[in-house]
């Protein structure tokens, strides 16, 4: 158990002193430390590093929660069964964009009562949110119409959820009802009549709909209308108290097809609006067609529908029967194109007016409503021209309610649309020159990318971007995400699922232009890389099922890329890097016979490869190689996998050559002589320790230089203590004392490292490891004591840290090996009855690592215990020796020497 | 199920201060009932917070039996305890198998960057054991705030200390626990 870092005493103490330094800056804190801490420098360094976090702030933490929480799974489930107020949940009935909508029932001793309740979606308390809430139902309460659903109760849960009672309406659309009812166009309209009227009323009570379709207005089975869900209701009057809490932009959580003109450009509202959609309603409930389709348009093709088109006229809908038409046209016609009129101000006036004018029709009296005049046809002919960046524009530069003066505008919006144009390719050109040449700071470095991702996200939710220019945003996402991706400076919390995302969008974007059936021969490589880039971000963060699909959908797209000009090399490469992705997950999914097929086949595309071939090509075929060896060394044969590590080698030392100051490459040749001393050298190895011992000198080399370079950096750190024991590893067959001394090197290191975070998984399983290999070593040369203080030290390491983490195969595996050489050491130190415990506590441990992997690690775990159960346990000697042997038969015939 | 934490409350009010300790398995189930019931199908633009679960638990294991604020803070500590283990067994069976012994070296070679995985919750989960094993209460108070959401008022009377003192234990502690996970991250 790693020791803590101060006593309690010494703890408090800190504490004070740290307080109290808080209080004080720069140079009065400075003196107030140096009296303080006088002759004990160990607690001013305690007090100073633990004041360098101070300033850490809330976010860190929390967000490492809610990061946990955002990944609880979660089947799809219903809500339901619980209690608000007096009332029981049945079902949800709808959900809107901030509320949900259940059924619910009351009972008591005399009746049932069923009820509709309205709640705001858990999980989406934002303060902007619950205002809403409250604020409507205080707005509701005040209405009160045979036409309106009536509000029966409301309340706020323990937590401040506000809810809303209402009456529940079972019935049907109202052009479902009038449909099924073939109601004739009179009696369509007078069921439509008292629907005006009750939107007249709310509109007396300074509330607008904002949401009328027919979904929202149900007729009961007695043939009443009602209107439902004044769900985003607006304030007309600014200054009644509860309207300062709502947001006028906010949330247009609207079906477009209902939508007015106003509310598409995302302007302020008035009654009017109300009006408008009453039109589509009347519309579709006299036609029993849109008058307009808004599926499948884009963005800017609906605003140009809604705002600027012409309304065809309900008399000339398709398919409508002559009688029908006959019937609609002239007045009817006039009286809903007026509701509809794109112009606010030239609608009715009211939906009493509306009103007002059907029932004029109904007795046969003149109507209003008038036929489009030119004068006013002509005003449509300048808003033709705006572009949908324009109208865009509008949206972002909140533009003035009111009327438009039709020529300056055009002239502006055009100016704007130039204007924006030029914005968007400085962003995505800009981005990319930014992200290649990053400035060191940490801080600027974040704000850039914050920066950047932000404008990108605006630019991509612009409607009619051209194929082009989305390419180039999705390139720009991965730019950005792999900056994020990439770990400089410390505490780079989190920034792996920004990452993530980054690298989400660029797919999401890819696809865009993809969907616009672009020709451009760029777009292959776009979509690839980004498909590529988010299945290696998955697969780091160990989403594997998704790493999947997007590494398939990158084969896929880099094969027939390929196949399309098999001479191009950059074709050649991505196809190699996605088989090679390919095999990458294949080795974390198990499947590593699959995973050598893959990287056998991205090295098919990249031989041949000499010292000529670009450096690209080459650090590919490196890494293919290095890994496929490592693969082989899994399955064997042995031989095969010294192969693939040679060409390894090869490769790099070119390298190295080639690019004497680039650290990567050195570090990746390092790993490679490691991996050929291992494979010849190791007790799991071929038998040819001299040859190993050449090998394992020059990685010694090279670590040791690279770990002096940077005398900051753990990775370097990590990655000695590893030489160290993968070299003793390799003598410790032939001169085990010689090879304790690696041991103990490597050892010294990663007790080095737990200094600085006592609390890496990763370390402590290297040092529960290293202990173990000190104890077998010191255990050939006889040195008990010695052997069995470390064989209890890497026991108990061991059992600590798998105390405190979930059972893990490989944590079971390595707990294993250390009973096994405790188990030897004592006997070796005649002490019968420890070896004979520890041996049970191994042979429980044999289940998980017997029914784990079945590659030659676990063989050759189970092998030497099995050998050492031979030796201690004399009874037994004989099955133990069988069961040896037979995993030994595997080894073997896979090249490993006994 | 409702009678059952009647009666505990009702014992509870009665000063048997032990009855709380039996609403935890009641918590936990109710609490990991509705965190598998969390997301999935819902906008990907709402961030869950697990506090919101907590008040949600509490509504529906307590709803509408009305407690006084102070009894309110004694659940959330307990759901802060019982949110805490969800999520840290969850983190866990999310994490990928790494593989161990042998050769230590990072295979996945393409994704080499310079260094490694992420603090994630359960590296805090680590961290505040650590910082139990020097003290307690501060890892308690950090717990409460951070898989509770509880006030700095609601943790003041579960723990029985000012709220200054709450103040100055959430200070240290943080701090204490920013160098632990960028020391791990720094590796």
């Amino acid at each position: 158990m790693t020791p803590p870092r101060v006593t309690p005493d010494e703890w408090r103490h800190v504490e004070e002193i740290f307080l109290a330094a808080l209080e004080k800056e720069g140079d009065t804190r400075a003196q107030y430390l140096d009296e303080v801490c006088r002759g004990k420098p160990q607690l001013r360094a305690e007090v100073e590093s633990l004041l360098a976090h101070a300033r850490g702030g809330t976010g860190v933490l929390e967000s490492l929660v809610s990061e946990a929480a955002n990944k609880l799974p979660a089947p799809r489930d219903k809500f339901i069964d619980s209690k608000i107020g007096p009332y029981r949940i049945l079902r949800r009935l709808d959900e809107g964009g901030m509320g949900v909508v259940y059924l619910a029932e009351r009972s008591d001793e005399h009746y049932v009562q069923t009820v509709a309740i309205k709640l705001v979606k858990s999980g989406m308390d934002s303060r902007e949110i619950v205002n809403r809430f409250r604020a409507e139902r205080q707005i509701l309460a005040n209405l009160t119409h045979p036409n309106i659903a009536a509000i029966l109760d409301g309340g706020s849960t323990e937590d401040g959820l506000p809810y809303i009672v209402m009456e529940y309406i079972g019935g049907q659309p109202i052009t479902e009802f009038a449909g099924a009812g073939q109601l004739s166009v009179r009696e369509r309209i007078q069921l439509f009549l008292p629907v005006c009227l009750a939107v007249h009323y709310a509109h007396q009570k300074l509330v607008i709909h904002r949401d009328i379709k027919p979904g929202n207005i149900l007729v009961t089975a007695e043939g009443n209308p009602k209107l439902l869900d004044f769900g985003i209701a607006k304030l007309l009057a600014d200054d009644s108290p509860i309207a300062q809490g709502l947001t006028i932009t906010g949330m247009r959580a609207m079906t477009p097809d209902y939508s007015s003109p106003e509310q598409i450009r995302g302007e302020s509202l008035s009654t009017s609006t109300d009006v408008y959609s009453l039109g589509v309603v009347l519309f579709e409930l006299l036609t029993g067609s849109h008058p307009y389709s808004t599926k499948g348009l884009t963005p800017s093709q609906l605003e140009h529908l809604v705002c600027a088109g012409d309304r065809g006229k309900p008399s000339e809908t398709a398919g409508l029967p002559n009688r029908l038409a006959r019937e609609l046209r002239g007045d009817l016609d006039n009286i809903v194109l007026m509701a509809l009129r794109t112009e606010s101000e030239r609608r009715y006036k009211s939906a009493e007016q509306l009103a007002e004018d059907l029932t004029r029709y109904l007795n046969g009296q003149p109507v209003i409503a008038r036929t489009d005049t030119p004068f006013y046809r002509a005003g449509k002919f300048f808003r033709r021209h705006w572009t949908g960046t324009a109208a865009v524009l509008a949206i972002l530069a909140t533009m003035a309610v009111g009327t438009i003066v039709a020529t300056r505008e055009a002239r502006m919006a055009q100016a704007r649309a130039d204007e924006m144009q030029k914005l968007i390719e400085s962003v995505v050109v800009k981005t990319n020159d930014d992200l290649t040449n990053l400035p060191q700071s940490t801080e600027v470095r974040a704000a850039l990318l914050k920066n950047t991702i932000e404008n990108l996200d605006r630019l991509a939710k612009e409607p009619g971007i051209p194929p082009k220019l989305l390419m180039q945003i999705s390139s720009a996402y991965v730019q950005a995400g792999i900056v994020q991706g990439l770990r400089v400076g410390t505490a780079n919390v989190g920034h792996e699922e920004e990452a993530l995302r980054s690298m989400e969008k660029a797919v999401q974007v890819a696809e865009q232009a993809a969907a616009k059936g672009s020709s451009d021969p760029d777009l292959p490589h776009v979509r690839l890389t980004a498909h590529l880039r988010l299945a290696q971000i998955q697969l780091l963060l160990g989403d594997l099922a998704k790493a999947q699909v997007n590494y398939t959908a990158a084969l896929n797209l880099a094969k027939a890329w390929e196949a399309a000009k098999p001479t191009d090399p950059l074709r050649r490469q991505e196809l190699a890097t996605d088989f090679a992705g390919m095999a990458d997950l294949e080795i974390r999914l198990g499947q590593v016979h699959e995973s050598v097929a893959n990287y056998r086949a991205a090295l098919g595309v990249l031989e041949p490869i000499d010292a000529g071939s670009p450096e690209q090509i080459r650090e590919t075929a490196g890494v293919c190689y290095r890994n496929l060896g490592v693969a082989l060394t899994d399955v064997g044969p042995l031989a095969a996998a010294l192969d693939a590590y040679r060409s390894a080698s090869k490769i790099r030392e070119g390298l190295v050559e080639q690019y004497p100051s680039n650290v990567r490459y050195q570090r990746r040749l390092e790993v490679t002589y490691v991996d050929i001393g291992l494979v010849l050298g190791s007790e799991r190895g071929m038998g040819d320790p001299a040859t190993a011992a050449v090998y394992m000198t020059k990685a010694r080399e090279i670590a040791e230089r690279l770990a002096k370079l940077d005398s900051s950096n753990n990775q370097a750190k990590e990655d000695l203590a590893g030489v160290y024991e993968n070299i003793g590893q390799v003598q410790s067959g032939l001169n085990p004392a010689a090879a304790v001394d690696w041991f103990l090197r490597s050892v010294a290191i990663t007790r080095e490292l737990l200094e600085i975070s006592p609390v890496s998984v990763d370390y402590r399983v290297s040092l529960g490891m290293q202990e173990r290999e000190v104890a077998e070593a010191l255990g050939r040369t006889n040195r008990i004591p010695g052997a069995l203080s470390h064989a209890l030290a890497s026991r108990d390491g061991l059992i600590n840290l798998i105390r405190s983490q979930p059972p893990r195969k490989d944590f079971s595996g390595d707990l294993m090996k250390s009973y096994c050489v405790l188990a030897d050491v004592q006997h070796q130190a005649r002490d019968d009855a420890g070896a004979s415990l520890s041996q049970q506590a191994a042979m429980r441990l044999f289940n998980v690592v017997e029914a784990g992997e079945d590659d030659l690690e676990s063989d050759y775990s189970l092998a030497k215990c099995y050998d050492v159960f031979s030796r201690i346990d004399a009874a037994h000697s004989s099955e133990w020796i069988q069961k040896s042997d037979e995993r030994w038969q595997r080894l073997t015939a896979a090249g490993v020497r006994r | 199920m409702d009678s059952d934490i009647t009666a505990i409350l009702v014992e509870w009010k009665r000063g048997d201060a032990t009855a709380l300790d039996r609403l935890t398995p009641l918590v936990y189930d109710e609490l990991l009932r509705m965190a598998k019931l969390r997301i999935g199908g819902e906008s990907r633009d709402v961030t869950m917070q697990p506090t919101t679960l907590v008040h949600e638990a509490y509504l529906k294991l307590i709803g509408h039996n009305r407690l006084p604020w102070q009894n309110r803070a004694h659940f959330f500590a307990i759901a802060a305890t019982v949110m805490r283990r969800i999520l840290i067994d969850d983190a866990r069976r999310r994490n990928a198998e790494k593989r161990g012994g042998g050769l230590k070296i990072t295979l996945n070679e393409e994704m080499d960057a310079p260094d490694q995985k992420p603090a994630d919750v359960i590296a805090l989960d680590l961290a505040l054991q650590s910082l139990a094993s020097i003290d307690e209460r501060k890892s308690r108070i950090i717990e409460m705030k951070y898989f509770g959401g509880m006030t700095a008022v609601e943790i003041s009377e579960v723990m029985g200390v000012s709220v200054a003192t709450v103040g100055r234990e959430l200070c240290v502690g943080q701090a204490w626990l920013h160098r632990e996970l960028a020391g791990s991250d720094a590796r």
